[in-house]
């Protein structure tokens, strides 16, 4: 049985994002413990980038631009390639803004996608 | 020797080779190369061998900027000048800074870096530095430790040494004491200098103290040593000759006014807890048989490929830890509103301040009850899982930031500074493009996330903005009289005996505080100046 796809974000979220947004300040700040740290600054995060990308604030759109960078991984390979992304986000400068954070285009869609879904 | 001025009689004559005003970093390492010379020295110092409350007054000046640090508690006036007081932050100005950068106007001194490194390795030991070695492939090795894996070619490592820091005069007071060739009066102020009436050379200086007693100096060659707001306002003083000052025929003196601001500018979020961040911390220095040696740290810089690629002045951002309390957003908006709501006024993003104090609750709650109470309520609050970065900028130099005369005179009759220094807009963007790469190139290597912390509600250029108080480029040095004050031996155009030693000959200022610089010149200058006056 496949696994729910929020479910399925959340674990991707936790794998990908655990680092760069636990226990920080701003835009991914968080109080209490660090789950709902990262939580509330994923929240932060998705929502802000879908202020400031009203265009991808579809679901759907958000789903197929991650399924086009992800397009060939296995689900197993997702994680790592999402991290791959990411950097490859910052060489490139496909980066965003957010309360002063300089952050990948691509954790931003995640966060959007969490916030979406 | 060291003398007082108080002996000497009202009108007295003093005659010698070379005079030196000012008993700093420029003037004492100047008067100490030119110990055991043939060379007859002289050196004025306004002020005794401790600081004299009324003798420090004669810095009082007018500030345009509010925030600007006031010179009268930023310099000091007695032997060994500011360096009574720095922190010994070291190192040399870099290669690229001696450029013509293209696109930096008036950028480019009138000589290159390696005409400089002879007389940095010689400053290196009047500064009680380690070996003149200020490269990553070094440091790394000699603290056996690892920098950032982070591309060099966008963000390097740049290293500052600590000096103990060393007071010049303390350290060489009594190798100028016992000097036989170089002679120094305390309570010694510089209040005027004679030009001869075509303005070609100088004849005398008149000095003299708080009583009215005067006396004059009468030497082969003058060098100011005062300071970078001191050099400019005694040459605006000196109008007799020309009416607009000793060397201003084309109104530069006092222009170009810089420091090197610190800009509270940016919070790295480390990712990983392996990350290692000794080799960027502070050491203790390593104690040997010649004595205690300074170990360099490191702070993060951009290569000079992205500042050519970019157009970029450069910066210095040290990683600082931060505790979850210094870095509160919700202590921060309740500053913000404090001062704003204080002012009579509406804070801009009044929601965004109010949902950083419900969400930072607990922080707010923890700096009241430390300030009111002094007591710690959660331990979370020292938690460091970020750094932050107090950033230091090279400021671009500009016309209108300057030192001129105001109306007002000090005890001595001179006409005390004015001061107008303001940040361009040009240097804040430099500084956002500058943390920008770094932030993009930590992502890249997978070290973390930074923030740049802009514009807190006109806090972060106003009150939060401190300063290196070095001050520079009042007296710029260029090959060409119309955009410099002196040439490239530090003589002042049109002046043929008149030197300027310090800080304020710097066309640009880098990022790097400006002793080191200051003592190497003043070292350059010892070797000018004996070859000029011993082949005569």
């Amino acid at each position: 049985m496949p696994m729910p796809r929020r479910k399925f974000l959340l674990a991707l979220l936790g794998t990908v994002l655990a680092g760069p947004f636990a226990g920080s300040t701003g835009a991914i700040s968080a109080s209490a413990t660090p789950d709902i740290r990262m939580l509330e600054s994923v929240r932060r995060v998705g929502e802000a980038y879908l202020a400031q990308c009203p265009a991808e604030a579809v679901r759907s759109g958000l789903l197929a631009a991650l399924e086009q960078a992800l397009a060939g991984s296995g689900r197993a390979q997702t994680a790592e390639r999402l991290k791959a992304l990411i950097r490859a986000d910052f060489s490139a400068g496909r980066t965003i803004m957010l309360d002063g954070w300089v952050l990948s285009v691509t954790e931003c869609r995640l966060c959007a996608l969490y916030v979406a879904a | 020797m060291i003398g007082n001025a108080r002996n000497l009689l009202d009108g007295q004559l003093l005659e010698c080779d070379i005079c030196i005003a000012g008993a700093g970093a420029a003037g004492i390492t100047l008067a100490h190369e030119l110990s055991g010379s043939k060379l007859r020295v002289i050196v004025l110092e306004s002020g005794g061998l401790n600081f004299d409350a009324e003798i420090q007054s004669l810095y009082q000046a007018n500030l345009n900027n509010p925030y600007y640090n006031d010179p009268e508690a930023s310099r000091l006036r007695f032997f060994g000048g500011s360096t009574n007081h720095w922190t010994g932050n070291c190192g040399p100005l870099e290669p690229i800074d001696f450029e013509v950068r293209p696109w930096l106007a008036h950028s480019g001194w009138p000589f290159s870096y390696a005409h400089l490194v002879p007389f940095y390795e010689k400053a290196q030991i009047y500064c009680q530095l380690a070996a003149f070695r200020y490269d990553l492939d070094y440091w790394t090795k000699q603290r056996g430790l690892k920098p950032l894996p982070l591309d060099t070619e966008i963000v390097t490592a740049g290293f500052a040494q600590p000096s103990p820091p060393t007071r010049f005069g303390e350290v060489y007071r009594s190798d100028i004491g016992s000097s036989e060739n170089v002679q120094v009066y305390l309570n010694a102020n510089l209040i005027d200098i004679n030009l001869h009436p075509d303005g070609s050379h100088v004849q005398t200086v008149l000095a003299g103290q708080l009583d009215a007693k005067r006396f004059q100096i009468k030497a082969k060659i003058f060098v100011l040593a005062l300071g970078g707001m001191e050099n400019p306002r005694l040459l605006l003083n000196c109008d007799k000759v020309h009416a607009a000052g000793i060397g201003n025929q084309h109104d530069l003196v006092g222009r170009y006014f810089m420091d090197h601001p610190v800009v509270s500018a940016a919070t790295f979020l480390l990712t990983g807890p392996s990350i290692n961040l000794d080799l960027y911390r502070e050491a203790p220095p390593v104690t040997g048989a010649s004595g205690e040696t300074p170990v360099a740290y490191a702070y993060l810089k951009l290569s000079d490929a992205m500042l050519r690629q970019h157009g970029l002045n450069n910066i210095r951002a040290p990683i600082i830890p931060a505790s979850r309390l210094s870095a509160s957003d919700g202590v921060e908006s309740i500053h913000i509103l404090g001062s704003t709501l204080g002012a009579g006024e509406w804070p801009d993003d009044l929601g965004g301040h109010i949902g950083n104090i419900v969400r930072d609750f607990d922080m707010v709650i923890e700096k009241f009850s430390r300030k009111t109470f002094n007591t710690k309520l959660f331990d979370s609050a020292d938690d460091t899982n970020f750094m932050y970065s107090d950033v230091m900028i090279e400021q671009r130099p500009e016309a209108s930031n300057r030192i001129t005369l105001s109306s007002e005179r000090d005890r001595l009759g001179m006409r005390k500074a004015a001061i107008e220094w303001k940040l361009a807009d040009a240097d804040k963007e430099n500084l956002q493009r500058c943390l920008e790469i770094m932030a993009k190139e930590f992502g890249r290597a997978g070290l973390g996330r930074l923030r740049i912390d802009g514009e807190r509600g006109g806090r972060t250029y106003g009150e939060l903005l401190s300063y290196g108080d070095h001050h520079m480029g009042t007296t710029r040095a260029h090959v060409n009289p119309r955009q410099g004050v002196v040439d490239g031996n530090l003589k002042v155009h049109g002046v043929e005996n008149l030197y300027l030693a310090g800080s304020s000959v710097f066309p640009t200022g880098g990022h790097v505080p400006p002793t080191l610089t200051i003592v190497a010149l003043a070292i350059r200058m010892a070797q000018h100046l004996r070859q000029q006056l011993e082949r005569v």
